[in-house]
């Protein structure tokens, strides 16, 4: 067992897990945040997408003991966050999502194309959607509401 | 599917990883940035019975330059090369190649260190380093040593790594403003490994010509047959030579690969010349 303290939504949290508890189970097993799914347990599918100390990455590859004094926001933190805030109403208007799985990984590499890559075309943003993957939608709406997020800021 | 149990330690330097590591009789894992080690962990294809983070190491976290060369941390990951962190020449082309490889939330925490030592056959960085002339700073129980990267694979997934040993940095070298390079991957599929890599990069300045190919099926590869007609006409070579040439080059390396294979490894070293001569 290892003992962690990292900062959670904000909260700092102290905890005894397995060495081998990823941080996708850390937060939804033992911190009841569900917003954050598992889809491949391999990196490939994105749908456990957080931010770690600020940058997106795979929480079901990353070790949650190796998160010792970092910063984590899942998507629960960033209810109010003004990107998030733009992306879930273009996500709504422009059909972005049927059952939700793949949403809230969807919603936090959306954030990350909208904040580093204001530019970006549909190529662009599809390249950087390659990493999550929906089985639902097609994607061609969630690269809408992408766009329609990023045109609105480019004017 | 969760990893087979096993216990997590942080190392703070060199020294204290490869005691840790030697401690666990072959049975230790060095953990960097974990993108390939995760998820053979989550499958079991791997059941080390110990990990044994390096990131927290300072070395491996440094890039120190002298003149002619540059020495890159081994837990750099591909997002900070990405953006810039190597200076120079030597960090654009290493930033080129970082921005096509897998995607960001990959990259935040891929190491290129890590690439290097789990030699995946598809992986990017040991054939753009490949077409380089690096090297590669081992830590080990014995006294520390820098091997070439030409001498370093054996086969897929297997490195001279020991069990007990630790790469430390990649020692790349300076490229001039003269340096021209083209990277080109046969990936349909976007955010894939590759099913072939082209490599080309020349520096008429410091004498340096590298082709090599990558996503070979075993280790990656320099092309020497093409790199002294390239260096005898840096110009033209790269428009004028043929496919065919190109596919005898690449068969007489007598690697085992099928005409698919080959084909597009042709078409990749091709276009990588080509872009190298026209950016």
């Amino acid at each position: 067992m290892n003992t962690i303290t990292l900062t959670i939504n904000g909260r700092e949290v102290t905890r005894a897990n397995d060495a081998r508890t990823h941080l996708a189970d850390f937060l939804r097993d033992l911190e009841g945040l569900t917003g954050t799914h598992l889809g491949c347990e391999q990196g490939a599918c994105g749908a456990c997408t957080v931010l770690l100390n600020d940058v997106p990455i795979r929480a079901c590859i990353t070790l949650a003991a190796s998160c010792e004094g970092k910063t984590v926001q899942t998507i629960e933190g960033l209810e109010n966050d003004p990107s998030m805030v733009a992306l879930r109403d273009a996500f709504s208007s422009e059909h972005g999502l049927q059952c939700g799985y793949c949403t809230p990984g969807m919603l936090m590499t959306a954030r990350d194309i909208v904040l580093r890559c204001p530019q970006a075309d549909d190529a662009a943003v599809r390249s950087e959607l390659s990493g999550n993957l929906c089985r639902c939608t097609g994607y061609v709406g969630i690269v809408r509401a992408i766009r329609s997020v990023l045109n609105a800021r480019l004017t | 599917m969760k990893p087979a149990p096993f216990a997590y330690e942080r190392a703070q330097d060199v020294g204290e990883a490869l005691a840790l590591i030697s401690s666990a009789d072959g049975e230790a894992r060095a953990l960097a940035g974990g993108q390939s080690l995760m998820p053979m962990l989550n499958l079991r294809l791997a059941q080390p019975d110990l990990l044994v983070d390096i990131r927290p190491i300072e070395l491996l976290n440094q890039i120190t330059y002298s003149d002619l060369s540059c020495r890159v941390g081994a837990c750099i990951t591909t997002a900070q090369i990405e953006d810039g962190i190597v200076d120079g020449v030597t960090g654009r082309y290493l930033a080129a190649v970082a921005g096509g490889i897998a995607y960001r939330g990959i990259r935040n925490q891929g190491t290129i260190g890590g690439s290097i030592a789990h030699a995946d056959p598809s992986a990017d960085w040991p054939v753009a380093l490949l077409a380089l002339a690096t090297s590669v700073a081992v830590a080990g129980p014995a006294a520390p040593r820098v091997v070439p990267l030409v001498d370093f694979y054996r086969s897929a997934f297997v490195s001279s790594l020991a069990e007990d040993e630790l790469l430390t940095e990649l020692v790349l070298p300076v490229l001039s403003e003269r340096a021209q390079w083209g990277y080109y991957k046969v990936a349909p599929k976007l955010g894939e490994f590759a099913e072939a890599i082209g490599v080309a990069v020349q520096d008429t300045e410091t004498n340096h010509c590298g082709v090599a190919i990558g996503a070979t099926d075993s280790v990656p590869l320099r092309i020497l047959a093409l790199e002294q007609p390239w260096r005898d006409d840096p110009v033209r070579f790269p428009a004028l030579v043929s496919l065919t040439d190109i596919r005898a080059a690449i068969t007489g390396l007598g690697i085992a690969i099928d005409a698919y294979k080959l084909q597009c490894l042709c078409i990749a070293v091709k276009r990588a010349m080509v872009a190298a001569t026209n950016p």
